[in-house]
């Protein structure tokens, strides 16, 4: 008998195996439906699905935020509203009693209407602790900025800060603003000499329609913020411009609400790019494609399959889940997110449809956007050294079995699957066939570092920065105030519905809670060849010691990026 | 209908009422988009359900049907729905009650063959060539094997009589299997071929087939003089052309492109604008005949996850790759023979779909322009219409029907733009459907000359290629009889008539510029009665008296 793990040149039962293949491919399709144009599943086996236990777990999650709702609702006014429902159905028999108690609900759900998501009522749904970006914000106001400017390199979306070795043309920031912002001596002209500006660019948001939420129209902007990194080491906001046409307003911190204004409306384009471009685009539609045509185009037999069937466990069914439940007109998408569901969508689809696997790999994409400069970035640090471990994890695997380069040339599944990865009838995505060793040791760690850490940072990091709707707006529900406006109402009247707040609370809360699998930790009998076990080993060693070292860089950071440390690391995407 | 005669809404008397029906229109005719991205009307308005009539229409028909299965089940009480056909005489069977189609006879003419490109089920594909693809290397050597000698591909080239048919949309498509639901099922196979054709003093002929859009051993060029292989190639692009009526020419380029305009215009226009008074008889049950297609045809184990090809969301995207790729001047019969390059009589004198198409077209154009000129009275008129624009700009707009295609290049600003906008719908919802729906039976009903389900791939060069090889490629029995029974509901109902508006207008000025375009429409009847009679078959489904006035079926 044949090794049971074998690449396809190499296996003696090549008849068995491309039977095999061929059963896997009636199990499993593919759809391009919604978002338009990009694949996902149309079938997949049982075996994909999510285990009971899991559903389980998501049912309970939905109760602890139920309850937590109940609890913290009392506490910020919110409480009474639900009471008054509830006390409104128990009587709804008697006509006048239901009268009277519909009444009472009605006033008191003007109360919270008229009522704003501020910081003070967003903070009040947190049950117990908050996490530590939302305790800053809240006890160090002074600190705001640079919080504001962490999150471009610390927190969960810290894929689009680059650096400013000249600033757009159209973006009208002058030694004027840059002075009125730093006032430690510097100037703009040296902060760019020495490189130490970078921009925040959301203008890819220009033109987006937005749609409306309880009634409220909502407002989304595709500004520039420029940053400076301070001679101190410190990543400070200079200014911000809501859009990208000359002659709109530059805003500075010198501007009190105005500023603060501005920079809602920069935490918002963001996390229509967060939620919309990386989350959903970049990993979950992303990790999709690979899935299907991994599980489709290679053998049970192949060690490709073997080594990335646990990074794309419940992939399938959690995609299937948002497709269906969460990208449907009404959803929290829909009601939430600042766009137009039909927008929201079509964001989710570009950022499909223009993912390079050249420019996306890690090292490629810290040079593209000239970042290796920056004292201090989380994401590039951390990231880095564990996509540097999964590389080489990687690369000791696939040794075992491709002996050079033309092994990986002559593999057939491998161009199969490639192949179907590009086809317009398969996954549509812009990844090359891998030729040689080293392409494929990429694309095999792309998929586990998209998988794992990347996920991981942005998925699991939003319950800690982004429930809490003051600082991370889904959408803002009023202009950016103007020169000479009201600035202060304007930011009141920018912060979300108090309801909705506390469904973006829900939104996030739930999202972060399901943890099934941890990269590097494998079940028992998932590599059957005894040659994988001392590279397991190897690798958990490595994971161990980047736990160490990044809990010990956390000390030393403004706020800690704990979604990335290895014990947090997720395999699959699956939630 | 309201007897208040038509506005346009700068004219309106009580601008307060029109601002009130739109917003009620708005809110009955709302989007859903639910359904694979595709923008259907979320619940079809009352007034968009079928007659008693149209059911009683369906219903006789069905009744037809059972009989015909009826008669045929007596004669073959042990026919399942995987029997296979033994010999091509069990598909001439099928018929005992119903008149079989037209083509029956004389399915395996190259001139029959041909003639389909012309006048078939699919008369929108051909296009005029002057250099070929690189993939599909037809040489002189395969032209003077198809045509003899005397001509050359040369000669045929530079005087423009070359015309090519491309299924590349089906390229490497994943196909299903028959009946979907039952893995004991035949595998279905969907060829993506390319025919090239030449215009000759007797006629459009067939000179080259490929049978996939790559060049080689597995799909060499044939030419008729290749016997049994050639009308196994000429099988592959029935197969194809039968599937590409199914979903492009058919569902996705009439039924779905008139249901964008539908919704924009119910939602845009004011019950009083003149254009949705002329617009709405032409809208007549296409609503309710795609809620119907929706959720009885395109869905699981429906009607065309059973007989065409493609796996279910392969057929979807399709359908939307389609729409999205239709042009507004693909509307206008004149610009799209332009455009396809097929408008030119020396090079292709004989064209029934272009011929009828374009009489038709230019009598409803000028009855739409004489109706539209009452009520606007200048270019400004056309300009100032809000209505009219929102309309346009809701095809396009992604929170709309989300096909800015549709309407690129729309001039509603002047009063021949608007009369262009109307007539093509109108031409769209009535010449152009009837050319594709009431046609469909005579070539299409007979399971030899186009079925949409094969069950063999095209065979390669080595591959034997003989009677029984065609037998094996034909489709089971079950869905040979699934096929007629969908083309002959579709062709047996037919609800109103073009040129007819049995509701009449408001505004007597219309009436007799109405009589005209039926007097004119009259005179086209009799055109094409006279060329029918030249003609390889006749072309009936064209003929004004035969067109209906509304996608209904």
């Amino acid at each position: 008998m044949n090794d049971p793990v074998c690449i396809p040149q190499l296996d003696g039962s090549g008849a068995a195996r491309r039977e095999g293949i061929e059963s896997q491919l009636g199990r499993y399709a593919y759809t391009w439906h919604r978002p338009e144009g990009v694949a996902s599943s149309y079938a997949f086996p049982r075996e994909e699905e999510f285990t009971p236990g899991l559903v389980a777990s998501y049912a309970l999650v939905k109760q602890r935020l139920g309850a937590q709702n109940v609890k913290t609702g009392a506490s910020s006014g919110l409480g009474e509203v639900k009471r008054a429902w509830e006390e409104g159905d128990a009587r709804a028999g008697l006509v006048g009693a239901a009268v009277r108690a519909l009444d009472s609900v009605r006033v008191a759900r003007e109360a919270v209407e008229a009522s704003r998501g501020t910081p003070q009522v967003c903070a009040a749904f947190f049950d117990g602790d908050h996490p530590p970006l939302v305790r800053r914000y809240l006890d160090e106001p002074a600190l705001r900025d640079e919080i504001h400017a962490w999150q471009r390199v610390g927190g969960t979306n810290p894929f689009v800060i680059r650096r400013a070795r000249e600033i757009p043309e159209d973006f009208a920031v002058t030694a004027a603003h840059f002075a009125r912002a730093v006032t430690d001596g510097d100037s703009l002209g040296a902060a760019r000499d020495e490189g130490r500006l970078y921009l925040g660019d959301w203008t890819c948001l220009d033109g987006v329609v937005t749609g409306e939420n309880e009634g409220e129209r909502k407002y989304l902007y595709a500004p520039w913020a420029l940053y400076v990194e301070t001679r101190a080491g410190k990543l400070l906001p200079v200014a911000i411009q809501r859009g990208p046409r000359r002659g709109e307003p530059v805003v500075t911190p010198a501007e009190g609400a105005r500023w603060e204004a501005a920079k809602l409306a920069v935490q918002c384009a963001d996390t229509q790019l967060q939620g919309l471009k990386f989350h959903l685009g970049r990993c979950h539609f992303l990790m999709d494609a690979f899935a299907l045509a991994t599980m489709r185009r290679l053998s049970d037999r192949h060690p490709v399959k073997a080594l990335l069937r646990p990074s794309l466990q419940f992939t399938l069914a959690i995609n299937r889940s948002v497709r269906d439940d969460l990208m449907v007109p009404g959803s929290a998408l829909d009601a939430l997110m600042a766009p137009t569901f039909h927008r929201s969508l079509d964001i989710v689809a570009a950022a499909v449809r223009d993912f390079d696997l050249a420019t996306a790999l890690p090292p490629a994409d810290i040079a593209l956007r000239d970042v290796g400069a920056l004292r201090a970035y989380p994401w590039r640090d951390d990231g880095l050294d564990v996509w540097g471990a999964i590389r080489a994890f990687v690369s000791a695997y696939l040794g075992l079995y491709y002996i050079d380069d033309a092994a990986v040339a002559g593999d057939p599944e491998v161009a199969a699957w490639a192949a179907e990865m590009a086809s317009p009838w398969g996954g549509r995505l812009r990844v090359p066939a891998p030729r040689d060793r080293g392409a494929l040791a990429d694309l095999v760690a792309y998929v586990m570092f998209v998988a794992g850490p990347q996920h991981s940072v942005i998925n699991y990091g939003q319950y800690d920065t982004m429930a809490f709707a003051p600082n991370t707006p889904m959408a803002l529900y009023g202009p950016v105030p103007d020169e000479g406006d009201d600035a202060d109402a304007a930011v009141e009247g920018m912060y979300a519905p108090a309801e909705s707040a506390r469904r973006q609370f829900g939104f996030f809360f739930e999202q972060s809670q399901l943890h099934e699998n941890t990269l590097g930790r494998y079940a028992p009998g998932a590599f059957v060849d005894p040659r994988v076990a001392p590279l397991v080993a190897a690798f958990q060693r490595e994971l161990d010691a980047l736990e160490s070292r990044f809990t010990e860089r956390n000390r030393a950071r403004l706020l800690p990026f704990p979604w990335i440390l290895p014990s947090a690391i997720r395999a699959s995407v699956h939630s | 209908m309201s007897a208040a005669p038509p506005s346009i809404p700068q004219r309106a008397a009580d601008r307060d009422r029109r601002a009130e029906s739109l917003a009620s229109a708005r809110a009955a005719y709302a989007y859903d988009y639910g359904y694979q991205s595709l923008c259907f009307v979320n619940e079809l308005p009352s007034s968009e359900k079928f007659s008693a009539q149209y059911i009683a229409q369906g219903a006789a028909a069905g009744t037809r049907l059972k009989a015909n299965r009826a008669a045929y089940a007596a004669a073959h009480p042990l026919e399942t729905k995987l029997s296979r056909a033994r010999s091509l005489s069990d598909f001439d069977g099928m018929f005992p009650v119903l008149d079989a189609p037209a083509v029956a006879p004389r399915w395996r003419d190259d001139a029959v063959f041909a003639w389909q490109r012309v006048a078939g089920a699919v008369p929108g594909v051909l296009t005029g060539v002057d250099r070929l693809p690189d993939h599909f290397p037809v040489t002189e050597g395969h032209f003077a094997r198809a045509l003899g000698g005397g001509d050359s591909l040369a000669a045929a080239r530079a005087e423009g009589r070359l015309f090519l048919v491309d299924y590349r949309v089906f390229d490497d498509i994943p196909c299903g299997r028959y009946p979907p639901d039952d893995d004991g099922g035949l595998q279905k196979y969907l060829p993506a071929p390319l025919a090239l054709f030449c215009a000759t003093p007797s006629g459009l002929m067939p000179v080259a087939i490929q049978t996939s859009q790559r060049p080689g051993e597995r799909s060499p060029v044939c030419t008729p003089a290749d016997g049994a292989r050639w009308q196994l190639a000429k099988l592959c692009v029935q197969v194809a052309d039968a599937n590409y009526e199914g979903i492009t020419a058919h569902f996705a380029e009439t039924h779905l492109v008139l249901q964008a305009f539908i919704m924009a215009a119910r939602r845009c226009l004011a019950p009083d604008h003149p254009v949705l008074r002329l617009l709405a008889p032409h809208f007549e049950f296409t609503l309710a005949a795609n809620q119907y297609a929706r959720d009885t045809l395109v869905v699981v184990n429906g009607t065309q996850d059973r007989i065409l090809a493609p796996l279910l969301p392969a057929t979807h995207e399709v359908l939307r790759q389609t729409l999205r790729a239709v042009r507004y001047d693909d509307l206008d019969p004149t610009l799209d023979a332009a455009r396809r390059r097929v408008a030119d009589r020396g090079a292709l004198p004989t064209y029934p779909f272009r011929d009828d198409g374009e009489d038709l077209w230019s009598a409803t154009r000028r009855w739409v322009e004489a109706y539209l000129w009452l009520y606007y009275l200048s270019d400004a008129d056309a300009a100032g219409d809000v209505e009219l624009r929102a309309m346009v700009d809701e095809v396009a707009s992604p929170e709309g029907g989300r096909l800015p295609g549709l309407v690129e290049g729309a001039r509603v600003d002047t009063r021949a733009g608007v009369a262009d906008l109307v007539a093509r719908v109108i031409h769209r919802a009535s010449g152009h459907h009837a050319a594709i729906n009431y046609n469909w039976w005579d070539w299409m009903g007979y399971a030899p000359n186009g079925p949409s389900v094969a069950v063999a791939p095209a065979p390669g060069s080595s591959a034997p290629a003989d009677e029984a090889a065609l037998l094996a490629t034909l489709p089971p029995m079950g869905a040979a009889w699934e096929t007629i029974e969908q083309i002959f509901n579709v062709k047996s109902i037919a609800a109103n008539r073009l040129g007819e508006y049995p509701e009449g207008f408001a505004d007597p000025r219309v009436e007799p510029l109405r009589a005209a375009y039926a007097r004119e429409l009259a005179a086209v009847e009799a055109r094409v009665e006279s060329r029918n009679a030249r003609r390889l078959v006749a072309y009936e489904c064209m003929r004004p008296s035969r067109v209906t006035a509304s996608i209904n079926s």
